[in-house]
């Protein structure tokens, strides 16, 4: 099974905030990111897959490039939906995987490099490559016995799988946080993408 | 004693007010860690809740704020007690507060941008730079080594014979190049022909197969980074080389070299790279990051500055109280509320102000009650014997007349009946001025207490007038009573009191009263007037009687509103009692304007309608 839904229908009204702010903020007129997913059920596992556009790509190599770095983050969540008459709740959230990179440029390799939360180190020799990997979560696995366990869901149930990103074009070093304060557009957040069909085991 | 309010301290505001400034030194303690490392923290949920307190407790401190100058500057404009000194007072606390406030903000800030300046400076910056430059020279120099040590025909003759003196290889690749910590060969197959230097860098013949061709590869073992290449090399006249074809071609080599870079090569070079990226960052943001911490500076730094408003309030409030209290307590005493005490629970010269204060209003009430104490007995010893007086005086007719009566009686005398007829009516007209004096007197010792409310004053003069000039030919004049005056008064004795007054001016200039001669009556001349008045910040009905009467004799005029004081053959002497007694009830005043052989005016002021609030928590 099959399933692909963008977040640009999900996402409209906030643009329509998104611009409203710009507008009013100019400093904040960077490019803002989207995202569309990507659900492949199988047998054994989940498999999602995330892209992102919509990145100021000039930007972003000019600031790896002066020696700064960048970072992603890719958020799957898991939900479990109500029955009735608890429906109203919403639904219950069963799992939430986050899988980030860190990209910057290796001075000494002259190589882009990703490192990635487990700790492993991938270098990239050319824009385009990198471009590829950092801004796609390509074929995240998510086992079922994973998603079945502690949840106390019966495997029968119908699962609805939410997506985001976060991207940070510039993450700022310890002590200079606070900048982030002043400069909302170095934390871009795609509002979460929920794959409204349900996915069955 | 009667505690109009309780002074001393309200502390509770205050206490709150300072557990809130320990919260927010707290919060500034908090927030000052986290907001230079981690900024994360804001976007869970919890913080995000403080953040909305923190910001909404700065506009709750403005409101109130707000509300406190209203009311000051409400108390101002109506003249409230304490309210001038109390604004002086905040004005000073603020002035101190913003003198210690905002040279300390402007100099945290500036320290902040010179200290900035001063240690991230260009000088620092080429620092780092050059730091890096020399690490990757150095870095790019032993690439550059391995790859001619490799691509050199020195490396090609190394291998020749590779098979028959091994021994000699290492000391060989020593000698060219030193930098060069392992050295290994193996043949097509990638069988090991040769390995040399440290064993930790040497690879596998499966790991060598899989090694990228021509390339120096960065890596790290055991903490031990090093830089490591595969080139194939073409070795002439190599054995046993499957494939090589005839003995006169040449076999491909492949040769794996390594060199480890210096220790701690790695770890300063991350943190030259670190370093270099905060520096970039500092560099290029340095404005907004002043800008940033200008705002964090202002966002726990203006609900301080707004505590501190707010504390100025309420320590203006602890100071003033004992002295509004007091301010008011005098102004009760003033107005003959001795009753009035302050209550106060501390220990400083305000509260020994305040007991000197309780004791003297203490010392004035009893005082003032052993006066009035000693004037009723005074009043009621006079009252007693002037009632006696006037009982007795028609005593002696009546007696006079009864022994006449008898003594003509026993004496059979002609004329008896003539004189039992003179005599009984000389008792009875006796018996009845003894008992209009006697209801007079009860009148006046049971004037009840007023029931006030609004009165019509002009109403009242034209309807007693009316009834007197019905008896009397002497015209009083009442022209001079205006319009829509309206005094808060009890209506039955505002018109007794009108009455006994236009009574006794008509008499005065008649002597006998309407039975006066017609002379008298044609030159008597009364007139009333009325007219609103204002005293202080209050507001009267003044009533002016006057007549052009003989006067009132300078010997009698200090006993004028004493009972049963009367300048009249017929009077009972307790009309201006009565009258003054009226005025009294109802917190007016009375006086008088005589001149012998001219006449005499009677002044009477009597509270205003609107102005009745004034009197009412008096007693």
């Amino acid at each position: 099974m099959r399933l692909h839904r963008s977040s640009r229908i999900d996402s409209r009204k906030s643009r329509r905030s998104v611009a409203a702010v710009l507008i009013l903020f100019p400093a904040l007129a960077w490019a803002q990111i989207d995202h569309a997913s990507d659900l492949v059920s199988h047998e054994d596992f989940l498999e999602v897959r995330i892209q992102v556009s919509g990145a100021d790509l000039d930007r972003l190599f000019a600031n790896l490039g002066d020696g700064l770095s960048a970072r992603m983050e890719y958020a799957i969540r898991l939900l479990d939906p109500r029955d009735r008459p608890w429906r109203v709740l919403g639904s219950r959230v069963l799992h939430e995987f986050r899988v980030a990179y860190e990209l910057a440029w290796d001075p000494y390799r002259e190589r882009f490099a990703v490192s990635t939360q487990d700790g492993r180190r991938l270098t990239f020799a050319d824009e385009t490559s990198v471009r590829d990997f950092f801004f796609r979560l390509d074929g995240y696995r998510i086992p079922w016995a994973a998603i079945d366990d502690g949840s106390r869901r019966a495997a029968s149930r119908p699962l609805i799988v939410e997506t985001r990103a976060v991207y940070e074009p510039i993450v700022f070093v310890t002590g200079l946080t606070i900048l982030s304060i002043l400069m909302p557009h170095t934390r871009q957040q795609t509002p979460w993408e929920r794959l409204e069909r349900e996915v069955r085991r | 004693m009667n505690p109009r309010r309780e002074a001393g301290a309200s502390l509770t505001g205050l206490l709150s007010l300072i557990v809130l400034y320990l919260v927010l030194i707290v919060l500034v303690l908090v927030f000052a860690g986290q907001v230079l490392t981690d900024l994360s923290f804001t976007r869970s949920g919890a913080t995000v809740g403080v953040l909305a307190l923190a910001t909404l407790f700065p506009v709750l401190l403005f409101a109130l704020i707000l509300f406190n100058l209203v009311r000051l500057f409400r108390d101002r404009a109506v003249g409230r007690p304490g309210a001038r000194l109390k604004s002086r007072l905040i004005a000073f606390f603020v002035v101190i507060v913003l003198l210690a406030s905002v040279p300390q903000g402007i100099l945290s800030v500036s320290f902040i941008r010179t200290a900035m300046r001063a240690w991230f400076s260009e000088d620092t910056g080429r620092a780092i730079r050059g730091g890096q430059e020399i690490a990757l020279s150095f870095f790019s120099e032993l690439e550059r080594d391995l790859s001619a040590f490799a691509a050199s025909p020195y490396a090609t003759s190394l291998l020749e014979g590779i098979e028959r003196q091994p021994a000699r290889v290492w000391d060989r690749v020593q000698g060219v190049n030193p930098m060069i910590d392992s050295f290994q060969v193996f043949d097509p197959r990638f069988d090991e022909l040769y390995a040399g230097g440290a064993r930790e860098l040497h690879l596998s013949p499966l790991q060598a197969s899989a090694a990228r061709e021509g390339q120096v590869a960065r890596e790290s073992i055991g903490g031990t980074s090093f830089l490591r290449l595969r080139m194939s090399l073409p070795v002439a006249g190599a054995p046993d080389a499957p494939g090589s074809g005839p003995a006169s071609e040449a076999s491909i080599y492949t040769v794996i070299v390594a060199a480890r870079l210096p220790v701690g090569f790695d770890e300063a070079a991350t943190r030259l790279t670190q370093a270099l990226e905060f520096f970039i960052q500092l560099d290029r943001f340095q404005d907004r990051f002043i800008t940033a911490i200008g705002l964090f500076y202002a966002f726990f730094s203006v609900p301080l500055l707004l505590l501190s408003f707010l504390v100025s309030f309420i320590l203006s409030d602890e100071i003033m109280r004992p002295i509004v209290s007091l301010e008011e307590a005098t102004r009760r005493v003033a107005d003959g509320d001795f009753s009035t005490r302050i209550l106060t629970r501390r220990g400083d010269e305000l509260s020994m102000l305040v007991n000197s204060f309780n004791r003297m209003v203490g010392e004035l009430e009893r005082t003032r009650e052993k006066i009035i104490q000693t004037e009723k007995i005074a009043a009621w010893q006079e009252i007693a014997q002037r009632l006696a007086h006037e009982v007795k005086n028609p005593l002696t007719p009546i007696r006079l007349a009864a022994e006449r009566t008898l003594r003509k009686y026993r004496t059979g005398s002609d004329d008896f009946g003539s004189v039992l007829e003179t005599s009984v009516s000389s008792i009875v007209n006796e018996v009845d001025n003894l008992s209009a004096l006697l209801s007079e007197f009860r009148e006046f010792s049971r004037l009840p207490a007023p029931s006030m409310e609004d009165v019509d004053l002009h109403s009242v003069i034209t309807e007693v007038v009316a009834t007197y000039t019905a008896e009397s030919d002497v015209p009083v004049d009442i022209r001079g009573v205006s319009d829509d005056l309206r005094v808060h008064a009890d209506p039955g004795q505002v018109r007794q009191l009108v009455s006994n007054l236009v009574k006794n001016a008509l008499e005065a200039v008649t002597h006998d009263g309407p039975g006066g001669s017609a002379e008298e009556r044609d030159a008597g001349r009364v007139s009333v007037h009325a007219d609103p008045v204002t005293r202080g910040d209050q507001r009267f009905c003044r009533l002016r009687i006057e007549d052009n009467g003989p006067g009132i004799a300078p010997g009698q005029q200090s006993r004028i509103f004493d009972p049963y004081v009367t300048t009249k053959r017929k009077g009972t002497g307790l009309g201006l009692a009565i009258v003054q007694r009226i005025v009294f009830d109802h917190h007016g005043q009375i006086w008088f304007d005589t001149q012998p052989g001219v006449g005499t005016t009677f002044y009477v002021d009597l509270p205003a309608a609107e102005d009745h609030a004034h009197h009412k928590g008096t007693p």
